[in-house]
Parts: structure tokens; C-alpha cells; sequence
């Protein structure tokens, strides 16, 4: 065999073996799926919700300062359906469950209330080039550092949901009233639901589940058997978004 | 043959002489736009330095409002003067990266001494790292505090505000005497 091939062969070999390394090593520094203490989740329980009221939603963005722009009822300068800012918000049947569609489930015609799920491996995190989104090893929440986001979206793109929204202007524009115990954002920073993380740290529930009228949600930690989320997910089937993707949902449908 | 030529030609032609430019007409002639230009110069940096911020009021402090009713800040005036940005920054890493919110801090009395119990152990007291909830529960209106001495110190621009209250919204202030 010749010296050259040889030489070939040989940093072949080695740089095969340096990527399997850098692989594993990048597997287990990175996102693993339930490394958190606790699994926070949310459950929707879709026989009381038909997304009509939705008491949710208008308590959420009050709560965290979210402009209502992108509501069928907002008054304000006109916005683009796609630059709106959402945290929690109304889909269908079939734009949640797109796979669970046929022509016979077409005819479910029910809005669905959508947020983030808080994947138990969240792809938005693992593409953020400043770490301003993780995931919480206390408790699973996928949070946003707004002081470190510098707008590049590429989260949004990742994020299998769209679950993420960015602030193509000043929020506080669009905002009849600012509630002060919460900051607004600003321009270029990109924002989604924090499942309340400074509402737990009080010792309150969800701003969304505390107003639903319908007790049609549950919220808690799936590793304590005794929560309101493990006991409602014992009690009837329940499904979660798009699970072939391999995101591991934590916001799941009783249907 | 030619080329021998153009390079002799070329080196008489160009042999530096000797030449003192400060006597001749032309440079004489220069100077009074050289004094007008530099008065010029002088005359837009002063009116811009004027502008800015008036000559007598380079040594006089700004006019801070202190708050009313609070005697103590969570640390001296001094650390707080040159690393407040500091302690901002690591009160953010503290709660947004860490999630640790509470901060002990020993309890001091109206002198600022630090409070201690019989048996001569300091008393802590616990506090929020929050700028909205523990900052600016007594320094109530941030545009006469934070933004004068930004201004006068040149860390924001006249009428400009920080970063911070693009998102953390600004308290509305108490009122009080003489404002
Ligand atoms: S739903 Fe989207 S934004 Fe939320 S954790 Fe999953 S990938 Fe990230």
C-alpha cells in the first residue's frame, strides 16, 4: 500500500472517530430529555373547553403585557396576522392535530386553545446562538432571557408550533393598559409563554388556569403522581402535538 | 538605444533642489486662512461644549431627588456609586439564570451601622433582587435620579432613558414637596 493512501486512510480513521466523540460528547452536554427535576405540564381537557369564552387567553395577556393585536377584536393600528404577538391564542382541530385529520374529524369544528408546550426537548433552545432560551433544569419551563435575545428568530424557525413571536415594534404601542408588576418587552426581541414562571415563584397557579371558568385545565408536575395534571392525565386519554417530531409536548388534549 | 535616452532625461528632470518654502510669497499669503481656520475650529468646539451642557456647569453636580421617606440603600453610597450597574447585572444573572430571588443583606440602623443581636452576631434581613420591586420602591421617580446622573455623566443622551425601561416599567412618582 502506498505511503499516500495510507496517510489517508489513517486521518480518515481518526477524523471519524473525533466526530463519534464530539457526537456523544455534544449528547450529553446538551439537551436531554428529562434531565429537569420536575416536568411541569398543562392539560386541556377538550370536552369542557370549545374555546368560546376564551377567559384564558384575555388573562394571560393581561397578565404578561401582550399587546392583543393579533384578536379578531383588537382596535388598534392594523397589524400583519403575522407579525401579532400571541402567548396563548385559538386554532382548529386540524391546524393543532394535522395529522389526526381525515374527512371525517374535518367536521370538528371546535377552536383549540394553543401555547407552548414546553417540550421535553425543545428545538428552539438547541438553535439559540447567545443561550438566551433554555430549559429550566428546576422545573422544565422553556424561559427566554429577553435582556440576552438579540432577535435573530432563529427559535421561531425551530420551534415546530409557532409558538414564538417577535416584536416587529414597540409593544407598548398596542397596549391600552400596562400592568406594572410585569415588564413589557421591547423592539427585536422574540417572546412566547413562560407557563407563568414568576406566578410559581409566588405560589400561584397559571394566569390561564386560574381563569378558566370551566376548570377545563390542569396544571402540575407529572413526576408528582398526585397533581392535578397526573391525575387528569390518569383519568381519560390524552394526546400531544405533533409527537412524531420527538419535541415531547408537556401541554397535552383530553379529547 | 532609445531607452538610455529617456532615462538620463528623466533623471535631470527630476533631481530634487534645494527649495525653502517658508520664504516664498504663497506660503505668506496661506496664513491668514490657517488663523481663520483654526479660530473656526476652536469657536464650533466651544459653542458645541456650550451647548451641551454651559461652561459654569461643568463642576456643579446634578441635582439628584433622593428618596423621601427610605434613609438606606441595600448597600453604602459609595459601592452603590461606582457598581450599581454591577449589582444590576448580577441580580439579573441571579433570578433570570440562577433563580434565586431573595438576598440576605445585614440590617443596618438610621446611622447605617450594622444592627447586631445580644450576642453580638449580625442581624440579615431578606430582600428581593428586583429593580422594579426593591430599586425602585424608593428611588420612585428614576428620570430625576438615574437618567439626571446619566445624562450629566454622559451614559445617556439629554432626554434619553436607559435600556432598562424600554421593558421594566417606570413607577409613578409619589408626590412630594417642590416638585
Ligand atoms: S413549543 Fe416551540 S417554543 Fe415551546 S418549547 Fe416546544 S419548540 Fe420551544
Amino acid at each position: 500500500m502506498d505511503r499516500g493512501k495510507r496517510n489517508f486512510l489513517k486521518i480518515a480513521g481518526l477524523t471519524g472517530a473525533g466526530a463519534y466523540v464530539g457526537f456523544v460528547g455534544a449528547e450529553a452536554i446538551g439537551n436531554k430529555p428529562g434531565k429537569a427535576k420536575k416536568k411541569l405540564a398543562l392539560v386541556i381537557d377538550t370536552r369542557k373547553c370549545k374555546g368560546d369564552c376564551p377567559d384564558c387567553i384575555a388573562a394571560c395577556h393581561r397578565e404578561h403585557n401582550v399587546p392583543e393585536e393579533h384578536n379578531p377584536n383588537f382596535k388598534g393600528p392594523p397589524v400583519r396576522s403575522s407579525q401579532g404577538i400571541k402567548w396563548i391564542w385559538l386554532s382548529t382541530f386540524g391546524g393543532a392535530f394535522h395529522e389526526q385529520v381525515n374527512e371525517h374529524t374535518g367536521r370538528r369544528k371546535d377552536p383549540l386553545v394553543v401555547l407552548c408546550n414546553h417540550c421535553d426537548n425543545p428545538p428552539c433552545t438547541r438553535v439559540c446562538p447567545t443561550k438566551a432560551t433554555w430549559k429550566r433544569e428546576s422545573d422544565g419551563i422553556v424561559t427566554i432571557d429577553m435582556h440576552r435575545c438579540i432577535g435573530c428568530r432563529f427559535c421561531m424557525a425551530a420551534c415546530p408550533y409557532g409558538s414564538r413571536s417577535f416584536n416587529f415594534h414597540d409593544p407598548r404601542k398596542n397596549l391600552k393598559a400596562v400592568r406594572p408588576g410585569f415588564p413589557t418587552r421591547t423592539i427585536g426581541v422574540v417572546e412566547k409563554c413562560n407557563f407563568c414562571a414568576e406566578r410559581l415563584g409566588e405560589g400561584l397557579l397559571p394566569a390561564c388556569v386560574e381563569a378558566c371558568t370551566k376548570k377545563a385545565m390542569s396544571f402540575g408536575d407529572l413526576k408528582d403522581k398526585d397533581s392535578p395534571a397526573s391525575v387528569a392525565l390518569r383519568s381519560a386519554y390524552a394526546i400531544t402535538r405533533k409527537p412524531a417530531l420527538g419535541t415531547g409536548p408537556e401541554v397535552y388534549y383530553i379529547l | 538605444m532609445a531607452d538610455d535616452k529617456d532615462i538620463q532625461k528623466t533623471e535631470e528632470e527630476y533631481r530634487p533642489t534645494e527649495y525653502d518654502y517658508r520664504h516664498t510669497e504663497d506660503a505668506r499669503s496661506d496664513m491668514p486662512f490657517i488663523v481663520l481656520g483654526v479660530m473656526v475650529f476652536v469657536a464650533l468646539m466651544l459653542g458645541a461644549t456650550v451647548a451641551n451642557r454651559g461652561l459654569g456647569k461643568f463642576r456643579s453636580k446634578p441635582a439628584l431627588e433622593l428618596p423621601r421617606d427610605a434613609k438606606r440603600c441595600i448597600r453604602d453610597t459609595a459601592f452603590m456609586r461606582s457598581n450599581h450597574m454591577k449589582l444590576l447585572n448580577d441580580w439579573r444573572d441571579a433570578v433570570v439564570r440562577g433563580e434565586v430571588r431573595k438576598e440576605k443583606i445585614p440590617r443596618r440602623d438610621a446611622t447605617g451601622k450594622v444592627v447586631k443581636d445580644a450576642a453580638g452576631k449580625t442581624v440579615y434581613q431578606t430582600i428581593e433582587r428586583s429593580l422594579t420591586k426593591t430599586c425602585l420602591r424608593c428611588h420612585d421617580n428614576p428620570k430625576a435620579f438615574c437618567d439626571r446622573c446619566h445624562v450629566y455623566a454622559g451614559v445617556t443622551r439629554p432626554g434619553g432613558s436607559l435600556k432598562c425601561f424600554h421593558c421594566h416599567i417606570m413607577p409613578n412618582p409619589r408626590p412630594r414637596a417642590g416638585r
